[in-house]
């Protein structure tokens, strides 16, 4: 004699265990911490990604310092450049005004200037 | 009077008994099968086919004529 | 994770499911004799102490498929049939695989009744006791769960219930007869 009620039942009970099994076998409510950082590919993995991070902030310092010293060294550059260039147009225009009186005057000979030696100053 | 007639279905019945200790007047165990009076009146004969795990036991009513 | 741990989960939630599931056909199978719920019919009861074995095994179908399919253990079909033949813990798997077919053998034996006789049929019914006791060993020795409280407290209501049923069904003595009809 088939009992279908009983059977709806036991097919209902069963389910119920089943997935009720299979969340808390999934969920591990238990698992700790320590118990995840214990798996050694995990930990592995952890000390690879610290090392990779203290090397590349090294590398970034380095670089950021270098490029630091590249820039003081091209302003330093420019300033010297630009006072080149001015004591350049100062020589220019000097000799014209000077050699202009000359040769109206007559007289005496070209006025040389000398300029001031070419001075860069490095400040690293 | 109402008479009960018995009915046991020999391909379910699995000698376990439970028909001879409600009814033990109208059934018994042989060979270890059961086997049961054609008629009775006694109305624990109901309560013996309910008893059977393996509902092999048919009783009928039958009104004495 | 490299691995997918479904059929690993899988694995595990079946094979506890069916735990269960033979516990609770074990329990209406005592319960057919002893009765303690007049209201329940016998005949109800057999049926679905044959369907709980039924749905017994059907997990524990899945559980050993689950296994083979999973990587993590490594588990090769063969395994699943002969017992001793697995390489994680050989003995308590073997222990399994054993009561697993033992189970299936007594299932099957029930349509074959007539064929090998009806107390050759309950006296092979013994080997119930046979296969819990299998199955409990089985999954206290290689189940991965069983340290957790919750999965231990689970064998543990099992082995008592199963125990205080049997013993209810071994002090059971056949009724007085009724004077009177009883309504049910």
């Amino acid at each position: 004699m088939t009992s279908l009620p009983g059977r709806l039942y036991a097919l209902a009970a069963a389910l119920v265990v089943f997935f009720l099994a299979w969340a808390v076998v999934a969920a591990r409510p238990w698992a700790s911490t320590k118990a995840a950082a214990r798996d050694p590919q995990l930990v592995a993995l952890a000390q690879r990604e610290q090392r990779l991070r203290t090397e590349a902030s090294m590398v970034q310092k380095i670089v950021a310092g270098r490029f630091s010293d590249y820039r003081r060294r091209f302003a330093a550059y420019k300033a010297a450049m630009a006072r080149r260039q001015a004591a350049i147009a100062a020589a220019r225009s000097a000799p014209v005004a000077a050699a202009a009186p000359a040769y109206s005057g007559g007289g005496g000979g070209v006025r040389v200037m000398t300029l001031p030696p070419l001075v860069v100053t490095r400040t690293s | 009077m109402t008479v009960y007639r018995i009915e046991i279905d020999r391909s379910l019945c699995s000698g376990f008994g439970a028909c001879v200790e409600e009814a033990a007047d109208a059934f018994r165990l042989e060979n270890g099968v059961a086997v049961a009076v054609a008629t009775s009146t006694d109305p624990r004969v109901l309560d013996a086919a309910a008893a059977c795990p393996m509902g092999a036991i048919v009783v009928v009513e039958e009104q004495a004529a | 994770m490299r691995n997918d741990p479904t059929f690993w989960l899988l694995a595990r939630a079946s094979g506890l499911t069916s735990y269960v599931l033979l516990t609770a056909s074990v329990l209406a199978g005592l319960v057919l004799k002893s009765r303690p719920f007049r209201s329940l019919k016998p005949a109800a009861v057999t049926d679905t102490h044959r369907f709980l074995a039924l749905l017994g095994l059907g997990a524990i179908a899945i559980h050993g498929v689950a296994l083979v399919l999973d990587r993590t253990l490594h588990l090769s079909p063969t395994a699943l049939l002969v017992p001793g033949a697995s390489s994680y813990r050989p003995v308590s798997v073997a222990i399994g695989v054993l009561a697993a077919e033992l189970m299936l053998l007594v299932y099957v034996s029930f349509a074959l009744r007539r064929l090998i006789g009806t107390r050759n049929w309950r006296r092979l019914h013994w080997a119930t006791y046979l296969i819990f006791g299998a199955a409990t060993i089985h999954g206290l020795a290689a189940g991965t769960d069983t340290v957790q409280p919750w999965a231990f407290g689970i064998y543990l209501g099992a082995i008592g219930a199963v125990a205080a049923a049997a013993v209810w069904r071994s002090l059971v003595l056949p009724s007085a007869p009724q004077p009177q009809r009883r309504t049910s």
